[in-house]
């Protein structure tokens, strides 16, 4: 399945602040828990994973991929997307701030890897245009462009 | 240059990160004339000492990493610049 069917327009959030990065994984991926694709346990299971493993899912400054494994809840594919004005730090320690935080969920290895690799592209020859956007339309054009 | 057969990009998961820097890595071997090397992603619970010639990793794994072999991360796993730079350093030593 291509980005635009993965990431549809409704999963995509706009917000001004959040409180923490917990906050954060879990507005980024309520819309997936409402439209049944994920159980809310995998969101949880993102969070227990960066405070065992660390702020790994900050992937470039100012991006967070926010996922767990098939197993850990998730029943079908699907992307969503929060993104913040105000920079959210994924770790005490460390700067690991992110505006952009995508959830992806896959129920199993393979599904989401056409979508990823789409957004990935996005991401890498259109960084400036994505954290500069400031409404829903411009990241759907974007996503449209690679889909 | 050095010798290299093998690479293992890790992440937390082996799912979704790993995968990304997967494509940039073989793109980018290949250009440097690296042609057939062996690169797969995975997880880093799932390494061990000699996975590979090379562990790449975002740099908020590094140490987990590190116990396995030789490592090079990244701090923008989008960044092919970054990812050349830090890949042409560790295969001119």
């Amino acid at each position: 399945m291509k980005l635009s069917e993965v990431m549809k327009k409704d999963h995509i959030v706009f917000k001004k602040s959040v409180k923490n990065y917990e906050a954060a994984i879990y507005e980024s991926g309520k819309v997936l828990i409402d439209k049944n694709i994920i159980e809310r346990k995998y969101l949880d299971k993102v969070i227990d994973n960066v405070k065992s493993i660390g702020p790994y899912i900050v992937i470039a400054p100012m991006i967070a991929l926010s996922h767990a494994r098939p197993e850990d809840g998730a029943k079908a594919l699907g992307m969503s997307l929060l993104m913040l004005e105000e920079p959210v730090n994924f770790s005490k320690e460390k700067d690991r701030y992110a505006r952009a935080i995508i959830t992806l969920a896959a129920s199993n290895e393979n599904e989401h890897l056409e979508a990823l690799s789409q957004m990935s592209k996005m991401l890498m020859e259109n960084m400036e245009a994505f954290l500069g956007a400031k409404d829903r339309e411009t990241i759907l054009k974007l996503i449209e462009n690679y889909s | 240059m050095k010798q290299l057969d093998s690479v293992m990009i890790l992440c937390g998961m082996g799912f979704g990160s790993s995968f990304i820097v997967k494509t940039n890595v073989e793109k980018v071997l290949k250009e440097m004339g690296y042609e057939d090397v062996f690169v797969e992603h995975s997880d880093v619970g799932s390494a061990y000492e000699g996975v590979a010639d090379l562990l790449i990793c975002g740099n908020d794994l590094t140490e987990s990493c590190e116990k396995y072999g030789p490592v090079v991360s990244l701090s923008n796993l989008f960044d092919m610049d970054e990812l050349r730079e830090k890949l042409e350093d560790y295969l001119k030593e």
